[in-house]
């Protein structure tokens, strides 16, 4: 999966926020650090389980957490048509 | 039909399939010998891309689909295309009133249909012949040392437009309120709504330069929140802390 063309991402020094350029979603996204983080990731071509192993790596937090917090964020950004699979 | 306009500091030659547009830019016809920075040539795929554009919104709104002519529509497009080809050279589209008094400009901008006209038209009358509307609707801002507002022949259905530049002072964001109160909003409050009211070009580039611009603008203009009613003290309450 990657982050589908037409969202871009941009930090404006108060945090990273996601717009599109598609007219399909005319709103923005306000992203913390964990979701600016998983949104970097989806700029290459990556999947679920090595999103789940890098956050791992650097957040003190059970895996299981982390796993129920990426897939929470997956779905968001699909619904919304951010992700391409 | 082909003529050459100035605006916004740019030398615009307007090559398009009907006259209406022209006839909109009168007042900022360019009589000088330079050459044009910006050509731009319609075509009825243009036209036909503004229609969709127009009829998928009122879709996605949930609002009957409005028809427009070919002629409207063109001056739309024609618009778009100005915005989207001046955003490298620092200026952007914003959605808001912009008024001047004794030169120096104020950006009102809200959610269409809160009251910018009502407003500014109440700031009309306080200052009477000290203040006026460099534009109704939809000013270009530019971004350089200073923050600066352009009148343009877009500025909505009052058509109030003066072909002129002012330096812009403050922003502030409005909403109805029973009684007069303003107050100063961070950059991070604000953003929400001014990301709405920016214009938001269809290539990812544009769009990322244009978020850029507005970051610097949100960095260099006072922005306010304003609460009012349309009693004329209305202007004075937000008149005093934005021109301070």
């Amino acid at each position: 999966m990657k982050l589908n063309k037409n969202f871009i991402t941009h930090n404006n020094g108060d945090e990273q926020i996601i717009v599109s350029v598609d007219q399909n979603f005319n709103g923005f996204i306000r992203n913390n650090r964990a979701t600016a983080e998983i949104v970097e990731l989806l700029k290459s071509e990556t999947d679920k389980e090595s999103i789940v192993n890098i956050l791992f790596s650097e957040y003190d937090a059970p895996k299981e957490i982390i796993e129920n917090d990426v897939e929470r964020i997956l779905k968001q950004l699909k619904s919304i048509g951010a992700i391409d699979d | 039909m082909t003529e050459t306009y100035l605006l916004a500091e740019h030398i615009v030659k307007l090559d398009t399939l009907h006259r209406f547009v022209h006839k909109q830019c009168e007042k900022y016809r360019y009589n000088g010998c330079d050459k044009a920075d910006i050509t731009i040539k319609i075509s009825q795929s243009d036209i036909d891309c503004e229609r969709e554009k127009s009829e998928r919104e009122d879709t996605l709104k949930g609002n009957n689909v409005r028809r427009f002519a070919d002629y409207y529509l063109e001056s739309l497009a024609v618009y778009r295309k100005f915005s989207e080809s001046i955003i490298d050279d620092g200026y952007f589209l914003f959605h808001g009133c912009v008024v001047a008094v004794d030169g120096i400009g104020y950006l009102f901008t809200a959610k269409s249909g809160t009251g910018k006209t009502t407003h500014t038209n109440l700031w009309l009358k306080y200052f009477g012949s000290r203040a006026e509307i460099i534009n109704g609707d939809k000013p270009i801002i530019k971004i350089s040392k200073n923050i600066s507002a352009f009148g343009t022949p877009w500025c909505g259905k009052e058509n109030l437009n003066s072909n002129k530049s002012v330096p812009l002072k403050a922003v502030c964001i409005l909403h109805r309120d029973a009684f007069n109160h303003i107050e100063y909003i961070s950059k991070k409050q604000a953003y929400p709504l001014l990301l709405q009211q920016c214009y938001r070009p269809k290539d990812p580039a544009k769009m990322s330069a244009s978020l850029s611009l507005l970051d610097r603008f949100c960095e260099n203009v006072n922005i306010f929140s304003l609460g009012c009613n349309t009693d004329l003290s209305a202007a004075v309450t937000a008149f005093d802390s934005m021109s301070n």
